[in-house]
Order: C-alpha cells, then structure tokens, then sequence
C-alpha cells in the first residue's frame, strides 16, 4: 500500500554549499535502497573521516515530529588517501534490521563529520535531492561585547588602492590576558544544532583552542578560548561531535569560515593570496604590551618631530600633542568611518560607535609651516590656477596694476607620502598625516599679459584639512605595532592610558600674501 | 657636415644629463634584489628638492637623494640618500642611538628595532631606525664609509594602506611587511651602494666614453663582502656607477664642458669661413 506523506514542506531547494551529497532512492527498490552521488566537496581539502583518510556514511532515522532519535548506525565507509569523486555509492537498510524506515522519520545522513538533512520519504520514490548543509554565517569580535562592529566576512577581500577596509583578516585583542572572545552566527538546523560544534584554531595547526555548541542564527555562538602568544592567525571552524564528547576535535571539522567573496574592491577576482581569506588576528596582552612599550618611544627613530609625538600620544592615550594648539573633545567616530582600515582603536556601542578627540594644529605650528612648503601646496596651488584661469583672464583682462580675484573654494586629495618623497629625514608629513583631502581657498594677485597667459606674482591661500589617525596592520612592521596597539584600545588599556584609541587631527593654515612670479597659460 | 657639428655637442650635453642623474643603483639591480618586476620601476632624482627641504629645516645637504616607486602602490618607495660623512648618520643621531642601545642592554624586555650595523670594515651605521604614525611607516637604515667620506641612507617608506596586490610580486609583498624581510631588502641594498661607492671612489678617474657603458659584475673588494655567502648579492651584477662619486664628476666634467664648447666655437668658424 502506498500511503500519503506527510505534509512536511522541503526545505527550500538551493544548491549545496558544501560539496554535493545526493541521494536518492532506487526505483526498483525504492523502500530500502539508496543511491548516494558524491561530489568533491568545496571549501575543503578532502572528506576527512574519523581516521582521517576516507569517508564514513552514518544514518540516524529521527521521528518527524518529536525528533526521537534513533541509534546511529555506520551504513558504509570508504578509506584512502585520495578518495575519487564523484563517487556513486548506494546502501541498503535491508542489510540494517532495525533501522525504521517509514514516513514518519527523517534521517540524519553523515557524511564524514558533515550532516546533511533531507526529507526521506521512504515510500516514495526519491529521497529529498537538495541536501542542507550546516554553514558557518558570520564571526564577530566579542572583544567588548554588546556590538557586531568588528566582523567577518567583508564585502570584499583585499584592497586595491584607496583608504580604508577591508578587515580582512579581521584584527581584534583579547579581552584580558590571553583569553579571547568570538561571537559566530550559525546557519544550522534546529533539530541537529546540539550535535554541530563551532571551534577556533591558529592557522596550520591541528590543536582545537575551544569549542563549543552551536546556536542557530540568529541567536549567536559564543566562544572562548585561550589564544597562543603574540598575535597569530586563527580560523574558526565547525563540525559534528561524532564522538559525543563536547568537544570539537579536529578529526570532526567539517567546515572552515570563508564567507567573503573572492572580489578586490573594484570587483576584480582574486585568486591568489587567499591564505587569510576570513581569518582573525588575534593580539594578546603581553603583545599589546609589547607594541606600546615600542611605540612610546615615537618608534626607534629618535629626533623625530611632530610625527613621533602624535605617536607618543597615540602610545600613551594622551589628549595633549606638542604643537597641537587644541583639543576637542566628544567627536564621534563610527566603525564605518571610511578610512579605518580596521574597526578596532574604539569602545563600540551598539550602534557602532564612539566619541573621540581631535588634535588641532592652528597656522604658524611646525605641521602647518611644513605643509605650507610643501610640494602638495604648491601642486594644488598650480593646479587651482590652471583650473580658473578662464576666470582669471576675464577678470583681469584690461584691468591696470595687479587685480586680486578670490577664486571658487578648492577639495585636493593628496598623498603625502608620494607628494613629499624628497624628504631626507623623515616624512613628518607623510607619517603625521597620510592622504588626505585638503580644502581652502587661494586668492591670486595677477595681470593679464595677452589674451591667454597671466602673470601671477603673489597668491594668498589657506584652509584645512582633516585625517583619522589608525593603522593598517599590513603596511609594514611598524604600522603593524601601531595597529595591534589600536586593537588592544577597547580591551586591554587602562583608564590611566587609553592606548591605542583612533583620533582626528585638523591642520589648518594659512601663507598669507606671498611670491608666486609664475606664468600660467591658458 | 653642418649637422655633425651640431649633433656632436647635442650628443655630449645628453649623455651628460644622463650620467648626471644616474641613481646609486639600478632599477634593474633594484627589482633583482627585492624580487620585484623591473618594469614597474621607476626611479626619480629628487636632489634639489630634497636640499631645498633640507635648508629649510636647517639640516645637511645631501649628494644625491633618488626615490624609486612604482605608480600602482604595488611597489613600497626606496629612497637613497648619499652624503658626506656626517651629514645622514648625524653625531646627534649616533649619540642617541648609542643611548637607545645601551639602555635596552639594560632592560633586555623593552622592545627595540634599532640595530648596530657592520656591513663590513669601515660600513658602520645603524638600522631598524623605524617610525610609523596614522599616515604609514617607514624603515630606514643609515651607515658610514669612514674610509670613503661617505653615509649612505636607505629609506622604505610605506603608505597608510597595505600594498596593492600584484601578481608575481607575492613574495616580495608578503616579505616587505615583516621586520626580517625589510631588514634583509634594506642590507642588500646598503651593500650594493656601498660597493658602487667604493668602486667609484677607488677607480682612477677616466674620460668617461661618449657612449653610456654598463660594466660586467664587479667583484666587491674583500673587505666589503660582509653577507658574502648570500647568493643574491653575489650574481647581483653592480655597476661602476659614477651617479655617486659627485667630487669625481666635478672634476672630469669641466673638461667635457670645455670640449663641448670648443666644438662649438671651431662649428662656428667653419662656418662662419664658408658663409
């Protein structure tokens, strides 16, 4: 007799994240004979089984509604260093008595250390196709809890030029000590969660630091663990407790975090260098110690200017810099600022974000008196001339002596550090500041000398520009302990010295009337 | 014939442009030693901006002051500085660094990147003389030829973001961003200056040939082959590069001036004869 199924609607179809695992019941023995089509799997090196080379299928029949389970039983396994796919392999549950096999039972299908869950209407014909694997969502910094600011995956992976992003690998510090703190959204079943454990461990090694069981998203997995010194790289992954202990071992990972599309920030692929794809830097204490212990010393350069004592303030947690004529206080920053390369150097509330200060430095400051000698100035200075200078022959054509025109207000994006290369000593400027976009207004004392060429002989120009002072860990060793310093801000400072804390910095300036003597055509 | 007497003094006065700006290492040798393509190299004499900046502040002038860079941030700048002795490995910054040195003798905990230098006899100076700020880094060595009346400075400078990814640099940019990586790039560099230097200073001055020349790998003197068991300075071929000895060019230049103009002068007589 064929009866009805139940009226259990199939998880959406969609196609499998994690390899392919299908089954299927055979036609001409459709009650107890499953084909099974394994496919090589994606996000992994191999199916590891239980004894590491090989795959083992486990069945574990479970009522429909109550989600009574049934023992689980090993149905099959194959072992092998190089297990081809795919691989079409069928078990019969006539060779396993006891196994009920009705309608009113799912089954639980293990492959290896990954579940896979379908519906198994037994009296049908096909086994449900789409098979629903568990999937590792997101993994956020819990360094201070109470945010989802700082997390995994990006929207992209690394970054082709530009300010900001991608934290990818994500930086982070313990909350004290060693101890660190994961929050990880899991994508798992409600029914099999108990059985998914989610875990940590660094980057080419075996030793799982923590682990605990999973909560399905939207709640979150909260995990703890011990991280090993310095500030190594982590991965976190999930898979079945198959030996019931708890504990995810590392014979159980079946999955490994990568989420972030394989895109540059232009959309190009990436295809190289994904070793770090998804990974966390984790910065434990004694190495945040270690980097502002460096750093309070402007780096190992001595006789550095401003530069080294914007870093000594950054060291230090200080709200005073040489030179700065101000402080203001009570800025906010957000973790979306788009040039924080890493959204760590802030306490984040929920909304992500922060109040700061910024360091003001007032015109006649060393910073400004170098700026306005700079080769930005006198590029922009150029360029703002070149650009009006339809203006300013009109204005000043016919017009005796030397007319002043105020010309329209100026945005320049500028490097320092390309822009003042010619610097012997240290680049104060490029250092302090970084790119930035420098606003103002230039006035131009000029005359007319024919219908397309000016002569400009003094100009006037003044205005500001802004900068957040954060690090990216990957723009060599030294902004390195300037960043683990900035991840150490939320956990590891103290309220004495908030080391590490991002802040603003204002230049401002302002030449005055000073010689230009240059021509300018049209 | 009209053309000839012009195209001789045109031909001398290139060449010497060229040779006057020619960096204390190739771009070839450059990219050789970091591992780098040379073909996104490009290298910039910013020496006049560089003094004018240097006065300003009131520091001491350099000899010669090139930037190599790439223009896709793929690429962290080199900057090579050449002076007299003194002028780049201050007393001031001896001293401090002197300082620095001993005080994390005495506390062997405190981190410090700063390094005594010895690339051999006579190549003295100092390295892991790092700096970073909100703007990006910089690593920077300086050492001394005391028996060449020289210092040499190598800067790496990087910017407020990591470097641009580049396919088939991968080597290169995972290992500039370490300590040992730099360290080594910057050594390497220091030695292959400091033995163009040296070879430069050493070498008898010659009339430089009208032709630009590119001389066969120089063996480095044997007391200045401190890292001589390292392969990549070995084949790394170094020219006798004049770009540094500055005196040496001053001397001999005048005569190709004079040369030049005495050209011109015949040039013109001849035809001033024809006409």
């Amino acid at each position: 007799m064929i009866t009805t199924p139940p009226q259990v609607p199939p998880p959406t179809p969609k196609e499998p994240k994690c390899g392919s695992v299908k089954g299927k019941a055979d036609p001409n023995d459709s009650r107890r004979r499953f084909h099974f089509l394994i496919e090589q799997p994606t996000g992994h090196e191999r199916f590891a089984s239980h004894s590491d080379d090989g795959i083992s299928i486990w069945i574990t029949p479970y009522k429909r509604d109550t989600g009574a389970k049934q023992e689980s039983r090993q149905i099959m396994s194959f072992y092998g260093t190089k297990m081809a796919y795919p691989r079409d392999e069928s078990v019969r549950f006539a060779d396993h008595p006891g196994f009920e096999t009705t309608n009113d039972y799912l089954v639980t299908i293990e492959f290896i250390n990954v579940i896979y869950t379908g519906t198994a209407d037994m009296d049908g014909l096909t086994l449900y196709e789409y098979l629903l694997p568990f999937d590792i969502e997101e993994v956020i910094s819990d360094q201070i809890s109470g945010n989802e600011c700082n997390k995994l995956p990006t929207p992209y992976y690394r970054n082709a030029g530009g300010t900001g992003g991608p934290n990818n690998p994500m930086l982070m510090a313990t909350r004290t000590g060693r101890v660190a703190n994961l929050a990880v959204k899991m994508n798992v079943a409600a029914a099999v969660s108990s059985k998914i454990f989610v875990g940590v461990r660094e980057v080419g090694s075996t030793t799982i630091l923590g682990s605990t069981v999973s909560i399905p998203s939207p709640g979150k997995t909260l995990l703890t663990f011990t991280a090993n010194t310095g500030h190594k790289i982590y991965e976190v992954v999930a898979g079945y407790d198959a030996n019931a202990n708890s504990a995810l071992e590392n014979s159980e990972v079946a999955r490994v975090f990568e989420k972030t599309p394989k895109k540059d920030s232009s959309g190009g692929a990436v295809t190289t260098n994904l070793g770090n794809l998804d990974k966390i830097i984790i910065v434990e204490q004694g190495q945040y110690v270690s980097s502002k212990n460096w750093l309070f010393g402007g780096g190992n350069t001595p006789l550095t200017d401003y530069a080294g004592d914007i870093l000594e303030a950054f060291a230090k947690g200080s709200t005073t810099v040489t030179d700065a004529t101000t402080t203001t206080v009570g800025i906010v920053v957000t973790s979306t600022h788009p040039s924080l390369t890493h959204q760590v150097g802030a306490k984040w509330n929920a909304t992500c974000q922060d109040t700061t200060h910024r360091f003001d430095f007032a015109n006649g400051t060393e910073p400004s008196d170098d700026f306005e000698a700079s080769n930005a100035l006198k590029t922009i200075i150029d360029t703002v001339i070149q650009e009006n200078i339809a203006a300013l022959i009109t204005h000043g054509a016919g017009k005796p002596g030397w007319p002043v025109l105020t010309l329209p207000n100026f945005s320049k994006p500028n490097d320092f550090k390309i822009s003042e290369s010619a610097d012997i000593g240290v680049n104060e400027l490029h250092l302090a500041f970084g790119s930035v976009t420098i606003t103002g207004t230039l006035q131009v004392s000029f005359r007319v000398l024919n219908p397309t060429t000016i002569e400009v002989g003094t100009i006037n120009i003044g205005g500001s520009f802004d900068d957040l002072y954060d690090f990216d860990y990957w723009s060599g060793s030294n902004a390195q302990s300037g960043s683990m310093v900035q991840a150490g801000h939320a956990s590891l400072s103290t309220a004495a010295n908030p080391s590490g804390k991002i802040f603003y910095t204002r230049l401002n300036y302002d030449t005055g009337w000073r010689a230009l003597g240059k021509n300018f055509i049209k | 014939m009209l053309r000839t007497w012009f195209t001789i003094p045109l031909a001398c006065f290139v060449i010497a442009s060229i040779q006057a700006s020619e960096p204390p290492i190739t771009v070839a040798d450059l990219a050789h030693l970091t591992g780098y393509p040379a073909g996104k190299l490009k290298v910039k004499d910013e020496t006049a901006s560089a003094n004018e900046k240097a006065a300003r502040k009131k520091k001491p002038e350099c000899l010669s002051h090139h930037v190599y860079s790439s223009e896709d941030g793929t690429f962290a700048t080199v900057s090579v500085a050449i002076g007299k002795k003194g002028t780049l490995l201050t007393p001031e910054l001896d001293v401090k660094a002197k300082e620095i040195l001993e005080k994390a003798a005495l506390t062997p905990d405190a981190p410090v990147k700063l390094r005594a230098l010895s690339l051999g006899p006579g190549v003295q100076g100092y390295g892991g003389l790092g700096m970073a700020g909100g703007g990006g880094s910089m690593d920077r060595s300086v050492v001394s030829l005391s028996n060449h009346d020289r210092d040499i400075q190598i800067t790496i400078l990087f910017g407020e973001n990591a470097l641009t990814p580049l396919a088939g640099a991968d080597a290169y940019q995972q290992s500039i961003v370490t300590s040992e990586g730099v360290n080594a790039i910057i050594e390497k560099c220091l030695t292959v200056v400091s033995s163009n230097i040296v070879a430069s200073t050493e070498k008898p001055p010659t009339v430089p040939s009208l032709l630009p020349q590119r001389t066969a790998p120089a063996t480095p003197s044997s007391d200045q082959t401190p890292m001589a068991n390292d392969s990549t300075l070995a084949s790394t071929p170094v020219p006798q590069s004049p770009a540094v000895g500055v005196e040496r060019r001053a001397s001999v230049w005048p005569w190709v001036v004079g040369a030049i103009l005495a050209l011109i002068v015949i040039g013109a007589l001849v035809l001033k004869r024809r006409a």
